[in-house]
C-alpha cells in the first residue's frame, strides 16, 4: 500500500470508525483487545508499557498483526471484575498524558533557565 | 539532553516522533522551465525536494485535502542560473573556473504571496546556501519554479527536522570496594574510554591520601566490560 496511508484516511466515514475498537474476548472474562487503526510502534509500545506499571492488569501486550496493515492490537486482562480492560486502558492514557505534561513543562523550564544562564 | 526517572519505552516513544512526525517545511513540487544540464529532471527535483528551508512550521498551515495551494500553505521559491562562457577568476586544482559552475542552494529566491512577507518578516532562506544542486558548463541554464509545503517525516524524509535522533542508558558504574594503588593504575589504564581517574583520597584510618580509582565520565562508557573481564584484579 501507499506509503501515505500510515497516516492518511481515505474518508472521514472510516477515520471516525477506525481510529480506536475495542473487541472483548470471547473465552475468558475481563479481558479484550483495543485496535487503533493508523498508529505504530511509537504509541503501542508506549501503552503497553504503561500497562504493565498497573497491578490490577494481569496480562497486556501489543502486536501489529501485518507490517502492511497500520493498525496496532493492544490485548489487556485484568485481574478481576472490579476494573475492566476498559477502565485500565483509559487510566493508562489518562496517566500517560500526565506524565507527558510534566515532561514537557519541566523541559521547558530547563531550557528557560538554560537560556537565562547563557544570556 | 539527559531524561531522569523516565522509562526506554517513553523516551523511545521521543525519539520516534522527533524523527516522523514532527512537522517542517520542504519542497514537494518543481516546474522546471529550463534545464540544459546534464542533471536529469527528476533527479534534479529529487535533490531539490531534500534542501532544508529554514522557515518555522507553526506558521504554515498543512495542504488542504483538495491540495488547493494558498498562500497560507504554500510557499513559493524561483531559481535561475546560468554558467556563462567567462572565468571567474577563481582557481580550483589549476583549472580556472567559469562564473555560474555550480548550481548552489543559495540561489532560491523566495516571492513572498499574499500576506507571507509579513507572516515571515525576516525571510525564507534555505537553511545552507552551498549545497550543490547541479554542476554546469558554459552555455547550460537551470531555471524552475518551486512550491513548498508543510509535511512530517511519515510523509517523506525530506520532512524529517532530525538528521538523527538516538537515546542510551546512562552507564550506572559503581565501584564497590575501594580499589587502591597500583590496582587504581591498571583499571585507569584499562578503560579505553579513560571512564576512570586517580584521585588521592584519605579513608578512616589513613592520614595520607590514598591513590584511589574514582569514577570520572561515566557518560564516556561504551559498556565494553574490559573493567570486569579479568575478575581476578
Amino acid at each position: 500500500p501507499d506509503r501515505f496511508l500510515t497516516w492518511h484516511w481515505e474518508t472521514e466515514e472510516e477515520e471516525e470508525r477506525g481510529r480506536l475498537n475495542y473487541v472483548p474476548d470471547s473465552k475468558k472474562p475481563n479481558a479484550g483487545t483495543f485496535i487503533l487503526g493508523k498508529e505504530d510502534h511509537t504509541m503501542g509500545n508506549l501503552l503497553r508499557h504503561q500497562l504493565l506499571r498497573d497491578p490490577s492488569v494481569r496480562f497486556a501486550g501489543y502486536r501489529i498483526p501485518h507490517p502492511l496493515i497500520f493498525d496496532v492490537h493492544v490485548r489487556v486482562e485484568t485481574m478481576d471484575s472490579k476494573l475492566t480492560p476498559i477502565n485500565v486502558f483509559e487510566s493508562a492514557l489518562l496517566d500517560l498524558q500526565l506524565e507527558t505534561d510534566i515532561l514537557s513543562k519541566t523541559f521547558e523550564a530547563a531550557i528557560a533557565e538554560f537560556d537565562a544562564n547563557r544570556v | 539532553f539527559d531524561l531522569i526517572g523516565v522509562d526506554a519505552s517513553i523516551a523511545n516513544a521521543l525519539r520516534r516522533i522527533m524523527l516522523a512526525e514532527v512537522p517542517t517545511i520542504a519542497i514537494e513540487n518543481v516546474w522546471i522551465a529550463i534545464n540544459s544540464s546534464i542533471i536529469q529532471d527528476e533527479v534534479l527535483a529529487h535533490r531539490i525536494g531534500l534542501i532544508p528551508i529554514r522557515a518555522d512550521p507553526s506558521k504554515l498551515d498543512f495542504l488542504g485535502a483538495d491540495n488547493e495551494e494558498t498562500d497560507k500553505d504554500t510557499i513559493v521559491f524561483h531559481f535561475d542560473v546560468e554558467c556563462l562562457n567567462q572565468f571567474s577568476g577563481e582557481v580550483k586544482n589549476g583549472r580556472k573556473c567559469f562564473v555560474n559552475e555550480m548550481a548552489l542552494s543559495g540561489a532560491l529566491t523566495w516571492l513572498p504571496q499574499g500576506n507571507q512577507a509579513s507572516v515571515f518578516p525576516e525571510g525564507i532562506r534555505p537553511v545552507h546556501d552551498d549545497i550543490v544542486l547541479a554542476k554546469l558548463r558554459p552555455g547550460q541554464r537551470i531555471e524552475f519554479e518551486a512550491h513548498c509545503r508543510k509535511g512530517f517525516g511519515k510523509d517523506h524524509t525530506k520532512f524529517s527536522p532530525a538528521a538523527t535522533a538516538s537515546y542510551r542508558l546512562l552507564p550506572d558504574i559503581v565501584i564497590k570496594e575501594p580499589i587502591t594503588g597500583k590496582a587504581a593504575l591498571e583499571l585507569k589504564a584499562l578503560c579505553p574510554m579513560q571512564v576512570f581517574d586517580i584521585e588521592d583520597l584519605s579513608s578512616p584510618g589513613k592520614p595520607i591520601g590514598v591513590p584511589t580509582a574514582v569514577v570520572r565520565r561515566p557518560r564516556d562508557c561504551t559498556m565494553c566490560r574490559e573493567c570486569i573481564r579479568d575478575t581476578d584484579k
